[in-house]
């Protein structure tokens, strides 16, 4: 077998993992702390992902080119792992994350099981507006720890680059398609 | 190894060329999500030339020795989901949508310290519901009907198969 398919089959084994034991692990968790048992999930997938690559060295000592034997785990190990953790970016935020905190799927679900006759805007607002949506996040956020709560005030905690890095990324590219900064609308 | 790069830089290239072609149509009054489609392009011809290059390699007997790791589907492979996520990123801008969580943190990040008062100050019920309202009727997830809103029956499939998978984790409602 190539390198090249080595490659795919073992990032997309990864991936398929990672979905597999979210959906078992989170049947069991607080809702509330799903931030922290994602980067869980993904710890303990990216371990078992770097033994599941340690295995196939024998594959890889024939396969070995001129960049050495370490040169090429290493780097193709990485090549691996940067595929199943985009694609497990492009789950979480793609399908996840619209799931568990999009306001429009909220929006679209209240609307949907809604009685017969439908349902107004002021009993949307009544069941789902700013301060559950608020709420729900500061609640998330805490539990995760990325934001303490002491003297009525929030301030920031310890910073997650899972949550952050994307964060990052929303705000530049704000930027660069608006010409501006978020924060003005 | 090559072959990675080349697919950065293809990547690298529609990002440039999609920001530019949604502002010169924005500034025309023009908001459209298909411009996405130069990432499709993008995309074959990163295939097209990856592929062909490759095939090339291995005909002449150049090989791996040479290209250092071949690794042509890993690049291709590497294209797409790099492309996917892009696009995950862009419909925020494109939405015109601030998520509330990422305004949460930025908000929190800039002030040091904000009480519940003061953060409910940067947010309405307009901006979070109303907004995205409009949103769904204009894509044609709801409708309104005397003041009433309505699932249409794509909006009704697609809730209940969101449904489906939040039944699998055993989950609440999100939002």
């Amino acid at each position: 077998m190539t390198l090249d398919l080595m490659i795919i089959i073992h990032s997309v084994s990864s991936f398929l993992l990672f979905v597999g034991i979210q959906i078992i692990f989170f049947r069991m968790i607080d809702q509330k702390k799903v931030i922290r048992w994602l980067v869980v999930v993904f710890g303990i997938v990216s371990l078992v992902s770097f033994l599941l690559w340690l295995s196939i060295v024998p594959l890889l000592l024939q396969t070995a080119g001129d960049m050495g034997f370490l040169g090429q785990f290493l780097a193709s190990f990485l090549l691996s792992y940067m595929l199943f953790s985009i694609t497990s970016l492009v789950y979480v935020l793609g399908f996840f994350g619209i799931i568990e905190s999009s306001i429009r799927i909220r929006l679209l679900d209240l609307i949907t099981y809604s009685s017969d006759t439908g349902i107004s805007l002021p009993q949307i607002l009544q069941l789902y507006n700013r301060d559950v949506i608020l709420q729900k996040r500061l609640s998330r956020f805490i539990s995760s720890g990325e934001l303490i709560f002491t003297n009525d005030t929030y301030r920031l905690g310890k910073r997650s680059i899972f949550f952050f890095l994307p964060a990052l990324v929303f705000k530049l590219l704000w930027v660069l398609y608006r010409g501006r900064s978020h924060r003005k609308d | 190894m090559t072959y990675i790069f080349f697919s950065l830089f293809v990547f690298t290239v529609c990002v440039l060329l999609h920001v530019l072609l949604y502002r010169f149509l924005a500034a025309r009054g023009i908001q459209t999500f298909k411009t996405i489609a130069v990432f499709a392009l993008g995309f074959m011809v990163d295939a097209v030339l990856v592929i062909a290059s490759f095939t090339a390699n291995t005909a002449s007997g150049q090989g791996a020795g040479i290209s250092l790791m071949p690794l042509p589907l890993t690049s291709i492979l590497l294209f797409a989901v790099l492309a996917a996520l892009y696009v995950i990123f862009f419909t925020s801008p494109f939405l015109g949508d601030v998520s509330p969580s990422g305004k949460i943190l930025f908000l929190i990040e800039e002030k040091g310290e904000l009480s519940y008062k003061e953060l409910q100050e940067h947010f309405t019920d307009e901006k979070l519901i109303i907004k995205r309202i409009h949103d769904l009727l204009q894509e044609g997830l709801i409708e309104n009907k005397n003041n009433r809103y309505y699932a249409t029956k794509r909006g009704e499939r697609l809730a209940r198969f969101l449904d489906k998978y939040r039944s699998l984790l055993h989950w609440g409602k999100g939002g």
